[in-house]
């Protein structure tokens, strides 16, 4: 794979499941605040 | 890192002015006035996850796996996720936030299904609830199909476990699914029987209700899926040359992989490539179909959707983008090699390569590999199929107090009416015109007439207080603005864009053109043309072969015999809306 390639799937993979994880650890903190 | 940026401007806004807390409380008031109409629709979600991974699982479906990656390849390769990612920040979100503000404002006042609810936010003009007869109908008749692509991976799975493929040449494979899916020869009973049992079990659950069943469905399937999919994306991403067969120097997964993400700065100027990741974006969250707001109906009225709906969209784009872009072309660029991939790469691979593919890892892991893979369609398939179901039975359910046994008999019963064509002349073209009208047009003009509704009729300030109403995250003020102008323009091009689509998606070579006087040639695919058939006809002119010419004759017949039984079911659920207006007007 290009340099380019590589960087452009490891970036955008990393940042869409970081975010998707923030996003669920989230929702588990603030239901359990809630609760 | 868009979507950090955002997240940090997000806090340092401040969206709770005093005007939208007594504009909130007021609301609020009102409802609970209002609640006194109450349906006796006692569903409910059992926990907040619960929903997430339910809503999450309507969205996640077999695009996610098959159409990202080649829509991908075909635009831009790694470029591509840019335009996807703005359209997913500008188009996406918003509509994920507006649906399921509609449907929770919907829900308190007893109402669980598109049609009241699109009327309750615009009492003025009575044609809304006719117009929210899209968000039943395009589910049923989206259900039909489904059940059927969902039947062959059930069939698939247990192929691929009885070792079916074994021995079998790629070719064979291909004529394996040709002749599964073929009525011409006679009723292939595994065929049918597989589809019984699929829309059986989708009203089995449906019947269990949303608690016992929706929720209890996503909860198993969504997790498996998962898992299921991190572990055929690892295979992929380390397959490398590995599986080359002797002679093929193109045969490489990192070559797939190369292909897929190389970005292609050129591309990002080419407004074919905007279009395709706006239209991919709208299609993976499952909006416009009216299956958001209806299980947001069930969401309590201080609850949060705003998080919620992130966490769903975000998941969906995790499976996208993440597993879906790891599995079918890496794998596929291993054994068949990048030239193949650039050829023939498309959603039938899922059926006529993957399984050929998995028989090159030994028969245990084949087997393994093949349940792993259709297992994942299944759970991809059935979670968006269970969510097609629940704006028909909250329909019933609220307007003729039908209880969730007949409401869900009847959607299995429509569907198999709507769906059963699909099944036996699947050949003759029904199913994807199917696709296309119900599955497409439908959707984009459902989704266009919700955010004018929103944003234009209902208001942007009561609007705004909904979406942010028990919000657990701050919602920049910048979204506003989004939600007035940019999303409502961006389907509005969506929507113009496919009525007139130039050959070839090729825009820039269409305008050229119509200043020089040759007109405008229009795609086989753009709405106008499939209206009159003309790319059948066109073969029809063409066809010297009497075979050919009675073949075309027939396809176009059953189309429009296909076509007149959307109308008819679009007719009769609009008369079921007047019917339950007539009801709600003697109350």
């Amino acid at each position: 794979m290009t340099t380019s390639a590589l960087l452009m799937m490891i970036s955008v993979q990393l940042m869409v499941t970081l975010v998707t994880i923030y996003l669920f650890v989230k929702v588990l903190k603030t239901q359990k605040n809630k609760e | 890192m868009l979507c950090f940026y955002f997240i940090t401007i997000s806090r340092s806004f401040e969206i709770r002015s005093e005007r939208i807390q007594q504009l909130a409380y007021k609301t609020l008031k009102m409802y609970k006035t209002n609640t006194a109409i109450m349906s006796t629709n006692k569903e409910s979600w059992g926990s907040r996850m619960g929903l997430i991974l339910a809503m999450a699982g309507s969205a996640v479906g077999l695009g996610n796996f098959l159409r990202f990656p080649i829509q991908a390849i075909q635009n831009g390769g790694g470029t591509f996720i840019i335009p996807y990612l703005v359209c997913f920040l500008l188009l996406g979100i918003p509509m994920l936030w507006v649906e399921w503000a509609m449907g929770r404002f919907g829900g308190r006042f007893g109402y669980h299904s598109p049609p009241f609810i699109v009327q309750e936010m615009d009492k003025k003009r009575q044609f809304w609830k006719y117009m929210g007869t899209f968000g039943i109908f395009i589910n049923i008749a989206v259900a039909g199909y489904y059940c059927y692509i969902e039947s062959w991976t059930l069939s698939y799975a247990w192929y691929s476990l009885s070792g079916t493929f074994a021995g079998k040449s790629q070719v064979e494979v291909v004529q394996f699914f040709s002749d599964y899916t073929d009525f011409s020869k006679g009723v292939p009973v595994v065929t049918v029987v597989s589809y019984l049992i699929c829309v059986a079990m989708n009203t089995y659950i449906l019947s269990r209700g949303l608690q016992g069943g929706v929720e209890v469905a996503s909860k198993i399937g969504m997790p498996l899926l998962i898992i299921f999919g991190i572990a055929l994306a690892v295979r992929g991403v380390t397959l490398g040359s590995s599986g080359a067969p002797e002679g093929c120097t193109d045969c490489d997964a990192f070559l797939g992989m190369n292909y897929l993400w190389e970005p292609q700065y050129d591309s990002l100027f080419n407004p074919k490539v905007w279009l395709a990741a706006a239209g991919q974006i709208f299609f993976t969250i499952a909006v416009g179909m009216g299956i958001v707001q209806c299980y947001a109906s069930y969401v309590r009225s201080k609850d949060d959707i705003a998080l919620n709906a992130m966490a769903a969209g975000w998941m969906n784009g995790f499976v996208e983008v993440v597993l879906g872009a790891s599995i079918v072309i890496p794998i596929a660029a291993g054994y068949l090699g990048l030239e193949w991939v650039k050829e023939k790469a498309g959603f039938a691979m899922a059926f006529q390569t993957m399984p050929y593919l998995f028989e090159q890892w030994g028969t245990f892991f084949s087997a393994v590999a093949g349940l792993m893979w259709f297992g994942l369609l299944f759970f991809a398939g059935i979670t968006s199929s269970l969510s097609m179901g629940t704006p028909w039975m909250g329909f019933v359910q609220d307007e003729f107090n039908w209880n969730r046994e007949k409401s869900a008999l009847t959607f299995g019963l429509f569907t198999l009416v709507l769906g059963l064509p699909t099944v036996f002349f699947y050949n003759e073209g029904i199913f994807d015109d199917y696709d296309y009208w119900a599955g497409t047009v439908a959707l984009v003009i459902f989704a266009t007439a919700e955010i004018i509704l929103f944003s234009w009729i209902f208001g942007l300030d009561k609007g705004w207080n909904e979406i942010t109403m028990g919000a657990d995250i701050k919602v920049p003020d910048f979204y506003r603005f989004v939600i007035k102008y940019i999303t409502p323009s961006l389907l509005i091009v969506i929507f113009i864009a496919s009525f007139i689509s130039p050959a070839g998606g090729d825009w820039g070579r269409a305008f050229v053109n119509l200043s020089n006087g040759q007109g405008w040639q229009l795609d086989s695919g753009a709405i106008i043309s499939k209206l009159f058939n003309t790319d059948l006809k066109n073969q029809l002119s063409q066809a010297t072969d009497a075979n050919q010419i009675i073949g075309l004759e027939k396809k176009i017949t059953y189309i429009n015999i296909g076509r007149l039984l959307l109308l008819a079911a679009f007719a009769f659920i609009a008369g079921l809306i007047h019917l339950a207006h007539k009801k709600h007007l003697k109350k």
